[in-house]
C-alpha cells in the first residue's frame, strides 16, 4: 500500500498530523519529517490550496510558458494533474505521506479525530479560528487526546488586540519593521520572503519543546508560534539599537557597521559576483595582500575600522577592478586561501552543481510519480548517530490514503469504498 | 482567543548545555535553549566573543560588555572565561562537559580535537551527551575550512542572485538574520538529539552548516532549486513592484503620522478594498472595468485610498479593512515596534537591566509552550562574571584551585 517507510531518525516512531497552509507550517513538518518523524499531510479534495499548488486551471501548451509558475512545473508543463507537479509544494512535502479527508463534514471530522488519537502532535497555520469553525480546536482535540502537542502558528499569534489580522508575508515583514530597515543604502527598498524561513524552525522548536515537557508531564499542550514575533526575535539587535540611541537604525545594505569592507563585487561573466567581509585589521592585511598591496590601500588610515569606513567607495573600487577580470569562484577561493570570509554569489544552478553540497549528500534523487525523477534538497543538518533519510518524493493527493484509512485507522474495504464515494478519499480535487 | 494562556514551567529547566560557539549562529541556538530554561555556561576565550566587539553600541562607542548584538544573543547565560587551548583551561572545559547534556561549538573543523575537545572524544567519554557543531560549511567537504559572514552565507545559500533591483547588485537581507534562523535550526536538530539521548542514552554529534540551512532554507531557496531541477530555470531579481511605473497599492500615510500597507493588492481582495474606500469614482470604474482597474487606473485607485488613510489613524485603518477582509497591516520599523499596540499588549518587549547596559527592551518569547516556558531571568552576562561561580559551584574547585588558574592566565 505504501512505499515501505523506513524507520530512521531521533523522532522515529512519532507521528503528526499536518495541516498547514502555504510554506510556512510546512517547512516546520518538513523538518520534523527529516528527523524521523511520521507527517501524514491531510487534505481535503473540496478544497484547493493555490498557495502551495498553484493555480487550478494553469494554461496548457504552449500558453502555459506565459505564467509566472511555469518555470515551477516539470519541463514547464502542468500536466493533466498540475496539483501534484508544482515545485512549490513538492519541495517541502517529500519525507511526508499525503491523505484526503473532508473536515468539514461529521464523518471526515470523525475520522480526522480517530487520527488524533493515534498522533503525537498537530502542526497548522490556519488563520486563527479556523480549527474552532471546524469543530476540531485544541479543547476538543486535548480531549480525544491528552498527549497531543498542538503548535499553531498564526502571524500574530492566538491573542492580543490584533490577533486576527491577515495578510500575506510582505505585509508582515512591513509590519514586523524589516522593510524600512532592509535594501540599498541609498533607500532604494528590497522585498524580501524571510518570515516562513524564519517560522520553520521555530514551528519545530515549539513541537520539540512540547516533546521535552510532556515526558516529564505526560500530557499534552497547545504550543503557539507568533510568526511575527518569531521573526522580529530575528533583528532584536536593530530593536536595541533604536532603544539605545533613539534612532531609526539605517539601511545598511550590503555594508555593516561592525566591518568594512564589506559587500559583493562584480566578476567575469553574466551577472557574476562575490561577497567578502573584512572582519578585523588582520584581515584587512590580508586583502591588501591578496590584492597585491595596491597603492590606494596603503593609506594608515585605513588601518582602523573607522577609516576604512570613511574610505569604503574608494576602498570597493580597488577591489572591483581585483575581482572583474576573475571568475567568481576563482576570487572567492584565493580570498578564501588567504584567510578572509568570501563566497561567490550562487544561483540554483551553480548550487544544484555545487561539490561541497554533493559531497556531503544535500542533494537526494527522487522519483515523484507525476513529476518524475529529480534532485531534491535535502536534510538542513547531519546527525551521526541518527541520520535523516530522504525516502521518498512528494505524495501525490492522497497517495497514501489507503495506509491511513486502512493501516492506521482500521477501515475496512467497503467502508473505503464508501469514504471514496462521498468525496473524503481520493486523487483529484472536487 | 483574546487573553493571555496561563504560564508554564520551563521546558529545558533540567538540561546543562556548555556553550563554546561565538558569533551569532551558536548564540542564537544557545539563546534559544537558555531562554527556554537550560543553564548555558557559555565558555569565552580571555578575549571574550568577538560578538562582543560588533555593535550596536549606546552613542556608537564600542564597550565588550554592552553591545546591542551580544545583550540579544546571550540572555540568561554565564560567561566563564578561559583559555581552552591550554592544556589546563581544556581540562576545566572537560570538566564542566562531563557534567553536560549539549555542548554548542562554532569552531573551524578539527579545532577542538587539537586540544582533546574533539565531539568524538567527547562523547566516548560521555555516552548521552549532544555535541552541535554549527559553522559556515559544515564538518566534512571541501570548503570545510572556509570562513563565513552574513553576507557570505547569504550570497552561497541564497537567494542573494534573487534579492534586489536587476539593473544593480544583489542585496543582503537585514541585519544577521540569516546568521540566527541558522541557529534556530540548530536548535532543532539539537533538541531533536537530546529527545533521542534521553530516549535510548545515546547521545552524538550534530553537524549545521549555514550554506546548507541556506539552500535548504524555504521560502524561497528550497523551491527555487526545485524549479531549477524541473525547468532548468533560475529565479531572477525583480524590481519592486509598481517601480517606475504607477502601481494600485503600496504605502499610505495615516492621520497619526504613521503608515499602513496595503502591499499588492490581491485579485480577491479589489472588491472588498472598493467597499472600504467608498469613493463614488472608484466604485463606478470598478463596476465598469472589474480588475482591470488596478493596471489601468491606479493614480485613481492610490488617491483614493489615500484620502481614506488619511482620516483615520494607522491603527484605526488597519482595523476597519481587515474587519472587511481588506489585508491592510500597519507599517513598523525597529523603533516602532517598541509601541506597538498589539505587540505591547501581548507583553512581548521585556524591559530588564544590565549593569554596563543598563535598562533595555529585549525581544520576548518567539513561541510559547504550554503558554509560556520562556522567561527572562538574566541579562547577558559581562566577560568572565561567572567564572569563579561557575568553577566553585559547579566543578567544585576551590579558592586555591581558582587562585591557580587565574596566575596561570588560564581563567579571567
Amino acid at each position: 500500500v505504501i512505499d515501505a517507510r523506513p524507520s530512521f531518525g531521533a523522532l522515529d516512531g512519532l507521528r503528526v498530523v499536518d495541516l498547514t497552509v502555504a510554506l510556512a507550517g510546512a517547512f516546520t513538518t518538513m523538518l520534523l519529517a527529516d528527523l524521523g518523524t511520521e507527517v501524514i499531510k491531510v487534505e481535503s479534495l473540496q478544497h484547493y490550496p493555490t498557495a502551495t499548488k498553484g493555480p487550478r486551471h494553469p494554461q496548457q501548451g504552449d500558453d502555459a510558458v506565459s505564467m509566472s509558475a511555469a518555470r515551477d512545473y516539470p519541463d514547464s508543463d502542468p500536466g493533466s494533474d498540475p496539483w501534484n507537479r508544482l515545485s512549490w509544494f513538492n519541495a517541502q512535502a517529500r519525507n511526508k505521506l499525503g491523505a484526503t479527508m473532508d473536515i468539514a463534514r461529521p464523518r471526515g471530522r470523525d475520522l480526522f479525530l480517530r487520527l488524533i488519537e493515534q498522533s503525537d502532535g498537530l502542526v497548522e497555520n490556519n488563520g486563527p479560528g479556523l480549527l474552532e469553525k471546524l469543530g476540531i480546536g485544541p479543547d476538543t482535540l486535548l480531549a480525544r487526546n491528552p498527549g497531543l502537542i498542538v503548535v499553531r502558528m498564526p502571524p500574530l499569534g492566538l491573542w492580543g488586540p490584533d490577533y486576527a489580522v491577515t495578510g500575506f508575508g510582505w505585509h508582515f515583514e512591513d509590519l514586523g519593521g524589516f522593510l524600512k530597515v532592509q535594501g540599498y543604502p541609498d533607500g532604494e527598498e528590497v522585498g524580501s520572503i524571510f518570515m516562513d524561513g524564519a517560522s520553520g524552525p521555530a514551528g519545530a522548536n515549539a513541537f520539540l519543546m512540547g516533546l521535552l515537557e510532556r515526558r516529564r508531564t505526560g500530557h499534552g499542550m497547545v504550543c503557539e508560534v507568533s510568526q511575527v514575533e518569531n521573526m522580529t526575535c530575528h533583528i532584536g539587535d536593530l530593536v536595541l539599537d533604536a532603544a539605545m540611541n533613539d534612532r531609526v537604525p539605517r539601511r545598511w545594505g550590503n555594508r555593516s557597521p561592525d566591518f568594512a569592507p564589506q559587500g559583493v563585487y562584480r566578476c567575469a561573466g553574466d551577472d557574476a559576483w562575490v561577497a567578502l567581509t573584512i572582519r578585523n585589521d588582520d584581515e584587512w592585511r590580508r586583502l591588501r595582500d591578496v590584492l597585491g598591496d595596491p597603492e590606494q590601500l596603503r593609506s594608515p588610515a585605513f588601518e582602523s575600522l573607522v577609516g576604512r569606513h570613511d574610505g569604503h567607495d574608494q576602498i570597493d573600487q580597488v577591489i572591483s577592478a581585483w575581482t572583474v577580470g576573475q571568475e567568481k569562484m576563482a576570487a572567492a577561493s584565493r580570498l578564501q586561501e588567504a584567510g578572509i570570509p568570501a563566497g561567490p554569489v550562487l544561483d540554483e544552478a551553480e548550487a544544484a552543481s555545487d561539490p561541497h553540497l554533493h559531497e556531503r549528500g544535500f542533494f537526494q534523487l527522487l522519483e515523484h510519480r507525476s513529476a518524475g525523477v529529480h534532485f531534491h534538497a535535502g536534510a538542513n543538518f547531519h546527525l551521526s548517530a541518527t541520520p535523516p533519510q530522504i525516502w521518498r518524493a512528494a505524495p501525490t493527493l492522497g497517495q497514501d490514503n489507503e495506509y491511513v484509512y486502512k493501516d492506521i485507522l482500521g477501515v475496512s474495504d467497503e467502508e473505503y469504498d464508501s469514504l471514496v464515494a462521498e468525496g473524503h478519499a481520493g486523487t483529484e480535487y472536487l | 482567543m483574546t487573553d493571555p494562556p496561563k504560564g508554564a514551567s520551563q521546558p529545558l529547566r533540567e538540561l546543562l548545555v556548555v556553550d563554546l560557539s561565538e558569533w551569532v549562529a551558536g548564540p542564537y541556538c544557545t539563546k534559544l535553549l537558555a531562554d527556554f530554561g537550560a543553564r548555558v555556561v557559555k565558555v569565552e576565550g580571555l578575549d571574550g566573543d568577538p560578538a562582543r566587539r560588533m555593535g550596536p553600541f549606546r552613542g556608537d562607542a564600542p564597550d565588550l560588555d554592552a553591545g546591542g548584538l551580544f545583550l540579544h544573543l546571550n540572555t540568561n547565560k554565564e560567561s566563564v572565561a578561559v583559555d581552552l587551548w591550554h592544556p589546563d583551561g581544556a581540562e576545566v572545559v572537560r570538566a564542566l562537559v562531563a557534567r553536560a547534556d549539549v555542548v554548542v561549538e562554532s569552531f573551524a573543523p578539527g579545532a577542538l580535537a587539537g586540544v582533546g575537545l574533539g565531539a568524538a572524544e567527547l562523547i566516548a567519554a560521555k555516552r548521552d551527551l549532544v555535541v552541535t557543531s554549527v559553522t559556515g560549511f559544515g564538518q566534512t567537504g571541501p570548503y570545510k575550512d572556509w570562513l563565513t559572514s552574513e553576507i557570505v552565507a547569504f550570497a552561497m545559500g541564497g537567494p542573494m542572485n534573487a534579492s534586489g533591483n536587476p539593473e544593480r547588485e544583489p542585496v543582503k537581507l537585514v541585519g544577521n538574520v540569516v546568521q540566527m534562523q541558522s541557529g534556530a535550526t540548530a536548535c532543532t536538530a539539537t533538541l531533536a538529539a537530546v529527545f533521542g539521548a534521553q530516549a535510548t542514552g545515546v547521545g552524538q554529534h550534530v553537524d549545521v552548516a549555514m550554506f546548507e540551512t541556506q539552500n535548504g532554507s524555504l521560502d524561497r531557496r528550497r523551491y527555487y532549486l526545485l524549479s531549477y531541477e524541473y525547468s532548468s530555470t533560475v529565479g531572477e531579481r525583480a524590481a519592486v513592484v509598481g517601480a517606475g511605473r504607477p502601481a494600485a497599492g503600496g504605502r499610505f500615510l495615516a492621520s497619526d503620522g504613521r503608515e499602513v500597507t496595503t502591499g499588492r493588492i490581491w485579485p480577491d481582495h479589489v472588491g472588498r478594498m472598493v467597499a472600504v474606500v467608498g469613493d463614488d469614482q472608484v466604485q463606478a470604474l470598478w463596476e465598469e472595468h472589474g480588475l482591470a482597474v488596478m493596471s489601468d487606473y491606479p493614480e485613481v485607485i492610490n488617491e483614493a485610498i489615500s484620502r481614506w488613510v488619511a482620516q483615520r489613524p494607522a491603527r484605526e485603518a488597519m482595523r476597519e479593512a481587515q474587519a472587511a477582509g481588506w489585508p491592510v497591516v500597519v507599517v513598523n520599523n525597529p523603533r516602532l515596534l517598541l509601541s506597538d499596540d498589539h505587540l505591547v499588549a501581548r507583553g512581548f518587549w521585556r524591559w530588564a537591566h544590565h549593569p554596563v547596559a543598563g535598562d533595555l527592551p529585549y525581544t520576548g518569547p518567539p513561541w510559547r509552550v504550554d503558554g509560556g516556558g520562556w522567561s527572562l531571568r538574566k541579562t547577558a552576562p559581562t566577560l568572565g562574571q561567572h567564572t569563579d561561580g561557575v568553577l566553585a559551584g559547579l566543578l567544585g574547585i576551590g579558592d586555591d584551585g581558582i587562585k591557580a588558574l587565574r596566575a596561570e592566565g588560564v581563567v579571567v
